[in-house]
Order: structure tokens, then sequence, then C-alpha cells
């Protein structure tokens, strides 16, 4: 009789058992921090033992605030840079490695997919040397192609520095963009192709009559997951520039200005209100893709 | 049919390991096993009764040597004296801030504070912010008066290390800076640099020694050195005429006519086609190469530069030479000071009177002075001791010329720089106008126009460090 | 394959170059790496790769002072630990967590659900300074625990095995009630054998993650002993001595990236069916 109550009682709550782990972290390392960090925007701190209530002054300096507006400016023209670059090349190595006429390839996806699993932290360490004016690959290649020494000043510059954050990042990322267009091209009905061919559709036309329209849920979400993995950029650029913002700034982010001004300057209230406007970007962001009908599962 | 068997027939084979997170998982076990008993049982380093930090790999090679086997370092010293070993750890610069600020927030002390700690200029106004009771460091006015330091370090590098009457820090040094310059090309050039007293007639000569070279097959070589994307040069030539960027009552003075003025002449040194410089490779040896082979023939050279190139770069010895700054206007210094260190005592260092005791004696004694000597030649901040015989020695680097009496000359007319909590917020805003000023200079401004264009930029960011100052204050 | 005609056969040739040049690129940059960190002192400026006339020059040197030199031996052991510690408790609360959303109604499931769909989108950053603050109060500054408990289940995670065990028979567990199996043994005999492949996956991806983490083991770890080695090689590279002494910051970058490339080798198809299987059913 002990043991069927028993039984029953932990079959009933097996279930509440099973997710409490989670809901009690959930709870206390996301919501409760949620919640506070929304307080925090309303405070001015120096740590967490000093905080005096300013209301929405954080907001209203943060709208003025010619550095804020740098970051986000610094971030916008990344998104752009790297986007318009990393998706027609990886699906252009996607759409080379689907071909039928490809041995070995295994090694290249490999190949190609391998840079991702390199973090953040260490790609920035291996391009600031390969990157560097001397000793540096980059700048020893250029030299060999052009005859004489070239010593282009890759990191210092403030333009070449935001030239390279993207190689950096692409580096890093276009290998992994190319393993999902390269399933969703597998995904593709072959037969369309086959009755366009013998409609006499030409190549061209095929691509975007087909291959787009066949890849495009795919093709949406590495937009929305670059773009969105751009305006949280942060240690590719923080320790590419050795722990700084760069040159001029160039290499300041949401991100690093949030991360500089709550734990270099300990003002945890403004880091709030910069994380909340980054929080108002993102959504904004999604807001504009599911307008366009897509991100329902996102 | 059994459980078992029936999970098999839906699986294949692949149920008949029965670990069933796979075994990958199981790897992981293994590994945080082994790696958890690794840290659970490695020996703790041999703890030292004081420990030190330091961002600058020359203050380190200072205290503890440079490991060459029979050194008599300051640390060995230091035991001698007082039977307390002393460990200097070399910590990152950004870490040091990282890892200072968590521990003033953490406010105990669970072994890993240091007794003693270095602070660069630029990073130390952010301890200023909160109120004076919950700045971590130990305020040192009553140790400083005791020990009678207080009258013999010079007053203004004093005020750097202060906030709202506290000492925090005792200085490390005074950084009077000069120009150094490669006294065999400006020879062969037949320019003589020395002869220029103001900025506009050293412009002009540099002017003529490019033009020299240009004609004798080195197109490429640059007379001095010029940041386009940082202020230090800005802000030296600045300090020269007087001028803090923001002073003590926080006000702002980075918008003052002779700074604008200032700026469109550092424009037209970097552009144009008056340039007589180039920025130097990054990295912080890199110069070196630049100087040694000559593509950068003058450099600012502030104390602590000169250790590093007597180290980094011996192929110049005794071809180098070392001249007063010039001056923009009669009555301005010819020299200002850049870069600075302090040591500070985290308020819950375990024994504060010892960590005093060997910042005495690694900042302030005789042989802890003599030490410095044999790494770089920093000045230490005590006017008494700039008497020392050894800065009337001629230097072989510099073909024999007495560099330390001129360093200590200059240290004499230094003017005092200030820093407040905004400094460094004042100081990242000049950098981002040093670099918009120099892109009107590329566009081809010049000249007056140059000089109004600077004006608005400089008012524009005179305003925005002002909102900041405004908006960062804690109290009242 | 099919029978090759000569067009083919050159378009053939066309691609692979094209293939090759973009394997190099990703490849070479390894290389480089390889290289520079067995090459000693000046060699590095002077040669782009290695001494090939004078191969006798290379040297372990740089790994060597790496360990003696450096706390390295220290930051391996603890990103070894770090990371197969927060994988081993992300993968097994998550996956039980899954299958209780996966498979029973419970009060409070669909607010639940609600709620952690809201927070999927949210970027992380914006908790920083508030759990900074929170884990001062927690004591927890410069603890292991402040990295392992707060990601010790993703929102993320239970998704993607309550996707996962949907494949699980319903009639294989009531099965297994009716043979006496509790609920926890339901889970482990009978659920996870099912999602394994996925659960391999996973595993990986939390180990990757946790390998490279940055951020916020910086801002609570102080003690260097305790640094994972993203913390450990940022810091080393922003010391003066490694802009001279760059092999030993090569080396132990080479350190960093290899044990990742190498698990990534030996199990790279699962890796990859797990990692495009969401996005590709989506």
């Amino acid at each position: 009789m002990m043991r069927a109550t028993l039984w029953k009682l932990q079959a009933r709550y097996s279930p509440y058992l099973f997710v409490s782990p989670f809901v009690i972290l959930f709870c206390t390392f996301l919501i409760y921090p949620l919640g506070r960090s929304f307080m925090l925007g309303f405070y001015k701190t120096a740590g967490p033992r000093n905080q005096l209530f300013i209301g929405f002054d954080n907001y209203k300096f943060l709208f003025q605030d010619v550095l804020f507006w740098v970051a986000v400016g610094n971030t916008t023209l990344y998104v752009i840079m790297f986007l318009s670059i990393q998706i027609p090349l990886s699906l252009g190595l996607a759409i080379l490695l689907n071909s039928t006429l490809v041995h070995a390839r295994s090694f290249f996806r490999f190949a190609f997919f391998s840079t991702h699993l390199v973090g953040q932290v260490f790609v920035a360490v291996m391009f600031a040397q390969i990157l560097s004016v001397r000793g540096g690959l980059v700048n020893g290649l250029l030299s060999l192609v052009v005859g004489h020494t070239v010593q282009i000043n890759w990191i210092g510059d403030p333009y070449l520095a935001r030239v390279s954050l993207v190689i950096a990042s692409l580096w890093l990322s276009v290998g992994f963009a190319m393993i999902y267009f390269l399933a969703a091209l597998q995904a593709v009905d072959q037969d369309l192709y086959e009755a366009a061919e013998v409609d006499g559709a030409g190549k061209w036309s095929r691509f975007i009559h087909i291959t787009i329209p066949g890849i495009k849920p795919v093709l949406l979400f590495m937009i929305l997951v670059g773009i969105i993995g751009a305006f949280q950029l942060f240690e590719l650029p923080w320790v590419l520039f050795q722990q700084s913002t760069g040159p001029a700034n160039a290499g300041l982010t949401i991100v690093s200005y949030l991360y500089v001004t709550a734990f270099q300057g300990g003002d945890l209230g403004y880091a709030s209100s910069i994380g909340w406007m980054l929080v108002l970007i993102v959504l904004m962001i999604v807001g504009t893709f599911r307008v366009f009908g897509f991100g329902r599962d996102v | 049919m059994s459980l078992r068997v029936s999970v098999t027939i839906a699986l294949g084979e692949e149920a008949d390991v029965s670990f069933h997170l796979g075994k990958p998982i199981l790897v992981m076990i293994v590994l945080a096993a082994i790696s958890g008993l690794i840290i659970a049982y490695r020996p703790a380093p041999k703890a030292a009764d004081l420990t030190v930090w330091v961002f600058a790999d020359s203050h380190a090679r200072t205290y503890r040597g440079d490991g060459t086997p029979g050194e008599h370092t300051l640390v060995d010293r230091y035991k001698e004296m007082t039977g307390q070993t002393v460990q200097v750890k070399l910590v990152n610069a950004q870490a040091i801030n990282l890892r200072m600020n968590a521990i003033f927030d953490r406010n105990t002390n669970d072994g890993e504070v240091p007794d003693l700690c270095e602070v660069e200029i630029g990073s130390v106004g952010r301890y200023f912010r909160p109120p004076l009771k919950d700045v971590g460091w130990l305020p040192l006015n009553d140790m400083l008066d005791k020990s009678g330091w207080r009258d013999k370090i010079i007053a203004s590098r004093l005020a750097t290390w202060s906030s709202r009457g506290k000492i925090f820090g005792i200085p490390h040094d005074v950084h009077p800076t000069s120009l150094v310059y490669r006294a065999d090309l400006f020879k062969e050039a037949n320019v003589d640099l020395e002869s220029a007293k103001t900025w506009p007639e050293f412009q002009q000569k540099c002017l003529q020694f490019q033009t020299y070279w240009r004609e004798h097959g080195h197109p490429n070589r640059r007379a001095i050195e010029v940041q386009t994307a940082s202020s230090d040069n800005l802000i030296i030539m600045m300090m020269q005429q007087h001028i803090n960027p923001v002073d003590d009552q926080n006000k702002v003075y980075i918008n003052d006519p002779r700074v604008a003025k200032t700026l469109a002449f550092c424009v037209e040194c970097a552009v144009g086609p008056n340039a007589i410089g180039a920025d130097i490779t990054p990295g912080p040896s890199m110069f070196m190469r630049d100087l040694a082979r000559g593509d950068i023939c003058v450099f600012f050279m502030p104390d602590w530069r000169n250790g590093y190139i007597k180290r980094g770069c011996p192929e110049v010895a005794g071809k180098m030479r070392m001249m007063p700054l010039p001056i923009f206007n009669p009555g301005d210094a010819r020299t200002a000071s850049w870069g600075g260190t302090m040591v500070g005592i985290p308020k819950m260092a375990k024994d504060p009177q010892a960590s005093f005791k060997l910042a005495e004696f690694l900042y302030l004694s005789k042989e802890a002075i003599a030490a410095r000597r044999k790494t770089d030649d920093i000045l230490p901040p005590v006017k008494a001791m700039w008497n020392d015989p050894e800065y009337q020695e001629p230097d072989p680097f510099y073909g024999g010329q007495r560099v330390g009496a001129l360093y200590v000359e200059l240290a004499r007319e230094l003017p005092p720089r200030l820093v407040t909590p905004f400094t460094s917020i004042a100081l990242a805003t000049l950098n981002r106008v040093v670099h918009d000023a120099m892109e009107l200079g590329k566009e081809g401004h010049s000249g007056i126009d140059l000089e109004q264009r600077c004006q608005k930029l400089l008012d524009e960011a005179a305003e925005d460090v002002h909102k900041r100052i405004e908006f960062g204050k804690l109290e009242g | 394959m099919p029978a090759r005609t000569p067009l083919q056969a050159s378009r053939s040739i066309l691609l692979h170059i094209a293939l090759i040049v973009a394997a190099a690129c990703s490849l070479v940059p390894f290389f480089w790496l390889l290289c520079a960190s067995v090459k000693q002192g000046d060699d590095i400026f002077r040669w782009m790769f290695l001494p090939w006339t004078n191969l006798g020059s290379l040297t372990l040197d740089n790994f060597r002072r790496l360990f003696t030199q450096q706390n390295f031996g220290l930051y391996i052991v603890n990103s070894i630990f770090l990371s197969s510690m927060f994988t081993i408790l992300v993968v097994s609360l998550s996956s039980l967590g899954g299958f209780a959303l996966s498979k029973y109604d419970f009060r409070g499931k669909k607010p639940l659900m609600i709620v952690m769909l809201a927070t999927m989108l949210l970027p992380a950053q914006v908790l920083l300074p508030s759990s900074y603050e929170l884990i001062y109060h927690f004591g927890w500054l410069n603890s292991y625990l402040a990295i392992l408990i707060p990601g010790a289940v993703s929102v993320f995670g239970m998704f993607l095995f309550m996707q996962a065990m949907k494949a699980v028979p319903d009639e294989l567990l009531q099965a297994g009630r009716v043979d006496g199996c509790s609920e926890f043994r339901l889970w482990w005999e009978i659920s996870l054998p099912v999602v394994r492949p996925m659960t391999g996956a996973y595993t990986l991806m939390c180990f990757l993650a946790s390998w490279n983490s940055f951020l916020w083991p910086q801002i609570i770890l102080q003690d260097e002993r305790k640094y994972n080695l993203p913390i450990g090689l940022a810091n080393m590279m922003g010391m003066p001595e490694y802009q001279t002494a760059f092999g030993t910051l090569m080396a132990g970058t080479f350190l960093s990236v290899l044990p990742v490339v190498v698990l990534f080798f030996v199990l790279q198809k699962d890796f990859i069916a797990g990692l495009t299987s969401g996005a590709i059913k989506g």
C-alpha cells in the first residue's frame, strides 16, 4: 500500500523534479538579473556598493553620447561589410562543393569548417600576428606578389583596422555558413532543375528561380544570425586591438562600450542602459524580419 | 518481451553501451575528474610574505632582476634587511584594472589581494569616482607625514595621485620628456637641429633634412614621429604651454585657442606639403626598428622610453643626441611629462605598514634608484636625489652627452600635471579629435582655415567632455 | 561517376583549383601558426614559413618556455576542467528538462515555455552588469561556481532535447511503466538512447563554447592561477615582452586551438549533422 502511494507520487511529481534545476537556475540567473538590470538602468553606480537613483538620466545621456553612437555606427558598418562578403562567399563555396564533380568532398568540408572551431579570442590572437606589420603573413605574401617589402599597418590604422576585423571574422565564419548552405542545397528538389533544363532555362535563371527560393529560409536565417551576432560582437575586436577599443575607437562596439563602462568605469547602471539599447536594436531587427514573413521558429 | 530487448530492436545495436548520455560525456566525466583532482591537489605556489603587482616589464626587471645567475636584486636585498620574501608579479595592465576593481568591490582579503600594486596614470582616475570612504586604495597622508617623505617628494607629482585631499599613491617618477635624434643623419644632411628653439623653426629644419635625403636616395626618410590617432604628442605640447586638459576643479581647457593652434600645427606636421613625420610602427618595441633603419629619425623621449631604446636598439649607440623640446611662445616650458606610475596599497592588504615599508624601499631608497639606473633612466620624484653625481656622467649612447644632467635640468622646469577621475575621458576624446583633425588635413585644409576647423572640433569635444563630467559625478 | 567529356574534365579542374585556393585560405593560417611556434628569435621575421635552408634551427623552446615561464600548464588544466564540467552539467540537466517538456503535461508548462521562448533572442550581454552584482552578493567573485552554475542549463539545449525526444515512441514509455520503470529510468534507459546522436553533437557544441569563452570568465576570475586559456592568452598578448617573443605566444595559440580541431576531426560527421538539423528542418 505504502509502496504503491510512493510509486504514484513519483509518477506524478517527476516532471516537476526534472524541470526544477532548470527553473531554479533560469529564475535566479536569467529572470532576476533581467529585472534587476532594468532597475539598474535608472541608477548611477560606482561598483555594487554605491548606487544613486537618477530616473531616466542614463537613457537621456545615452541618446547624446557620441561614443555610444560611434559604437552603433562601427557595428552597423561592420554588419554591412561583413554580410555583403560572407553570404555570397559561403554560398558560392557551397555551390562549388555541391557539384557532382568534386573529389574529396569531406576533406574540403573539414578544411572550410575547421576555422569555426577556433574561438574568437584565439582568432584574434592569431590574426594580430598574421596582420602584423613586420613578420605578418599577409604583408609577407603581399611582399612576394609586389616584389618589395610591404609594410601595411593593418591593425594600427583606423580604417584598415575595420578591414582587419572583417577579414578575421570572415575567416572565422565563412566555412560555418557554408555548411548550412550546403545542407540547404542538398535539400533542394533535383527534379525541379531537370524540369527547368528541359524548359531551356539557363544557369543563371535556374539559380534565381530554383536555388534561391529553395534555400530562402536558410539564407534569411543566416542573415538574421549574422546581424544579431554582429551586434553582440566583442571578443574578436577587444583582443585583436590588445584589450582596447582600437585606433581612434575603430574597434569600439556596443558590447565593448558596455564592458568598459561596467567593469573598468564601474558604472553598472549606465552599462545596463546600454544593454537595454542593445536589446531594443536586436528586437527591432527580428521584428523587421517577421514583417517580411520569416522567423517564426528562430 | 523485456524492455531492453525492445529498445535494442528499436535502435539497432546502438543501445549496447549502458551509459546513455553517450561516450563523449563519459570522456568528459573522466576529464573533469582528472583535471579536478589536479586542480585540488596541485601545490600552492610558495607564498611570499609580500606580493607586488606591476604592469611594466622594465619595473619588474628593476625589482627582481632579469634572471641572470648570481644577480643581487632589490628583492634579495629586502629579504636580507627585513627577512621578508617579496614576489613581484608582472600583470597585464588591463587585467590589473579589472582585478583591482573587482577586489575593491569584494572588499575582503581572500589571499588574492596584492600588498602593493602599481597603477598607470591613464587608469588611476576611475578609482577616485566613488565617495572617499569607498575608494579602495589606502590614504597614505599619515604614513607620508610620519616618514617625512611628504616634504621630500615633489608636490606636483603627489597631486597627480590625490583626490579630495587624500594621497592614494607614492609617485614612481616625474617623466620629463625631451627629443632625441639621429645626429649622424642630421650631420650628413648638414642640418643643425638644436639651433631650432621654436616648433615652427624645428619644422623648417626637418623639411631641409627630408629634402636632403629625398635627393640622396632615401625618399621615405621622415624626420619625426607623429601620431595620427593618439593625443600623447598634443598633450605634451599643451602641457608645455601650461594647459592641463582638465584641472582639479574639473574645468575643461581643451578648446583653448592655443590648443587649436597646436593641433593645426600637429596636423601640418603629419600631412600635406609640410609634413615632417610619420606614425611609428605599432607595438611597444617596433619603433626601435624605425629608428635603427633611419625611417624616422627624431623621437619624443620621456625618461622611461630611454631605457627601451638603449636596450632594444644598440645599433644606434653613439649616433644619438638629445635636446629639449622646442617651444611655441616665450614662457613655455621646454619639457612636459608623459606617462607616470604610482604604487598604492589596497585597503584590505594584510599589513599596510609592511606594504608601506616595501614601497619606500622599492621607490625611494638609494639602492632602488641605483637599480633603476641599470634598467632605465627614470628620474625619481625626490628632488634631493637629482644631485647625485651619477646624473652628471657622460652617456656613451649619446656620444658622451650628459643626458642625465639634461633630464634633471628639464625636470626642474616641468609644468605640473593634474589628474582627475575625468582626465582619462578628456584624453580619450582628444584621441578622437586628433584623428578627425588629421582627416581635415588629408582633405587639404591648411593654415587659418585648418585652425578654425580644429577650433570647432575642439569646441565640440570640450562640450562633450563637460557633459560627461557632469554626468559622471556621483556626489552632489 | 558519369563518363567524362573533355569539357567536363576541364570544368572539374577549374572547380578543384577554386576549392583548393579557398581551402588554402582556411588552412594556411594554421600551418603558419605551427611554423611560427617552432622558429626561434629573428627567424620569425626572416622567414615566412620555415627557415628552409637551415631546418636545424627549428626549436621546441617556445613550448618549453610556455610551461616553465608561464602558467600555461595551469591554464590548460583549468580550461579542461571548466569545459568538461560545464558540458556534463548542461547536457545532463538540459536533456532531463527537455525530456519533461517533451513527454509530460504538467501545471505551468505552457507559461514556462512562453517565457523561455521570449528570452531566446535576448542578447545575453544585457545581463552582465546585474549578474556581476548578483555574483558579488553571492560571494562568488573569483570562484568557478560563478562560471559553472549560472550556465548549467541552457534554454537552447532544453528546446533541442525537447524536439529530439518527440521521436521517442509513447508506447515504449508506457511499456516501460508497465514493466515497473521509474520515470527517471524512462529518461535514462529509454529516451536517452534514442537521441544519442544529437547528444553527441550537443556535447561537442557545449565543450567548444566553454573552451572558447572569455567575456564572463574574464569578469569573474581575478586570480591568474584560475584563468582559462582565452584569458591567459589574451593577457599574454598584451604584455610588452611578447611583442618580441612572438614564438611563445604562437606556441600558446597553437596548443589552445589543437585540441578542438582534433576533437572535431574525429567526430565531424555527427557534429555537422547535429549542428544543421535544427535550421534545415525549420
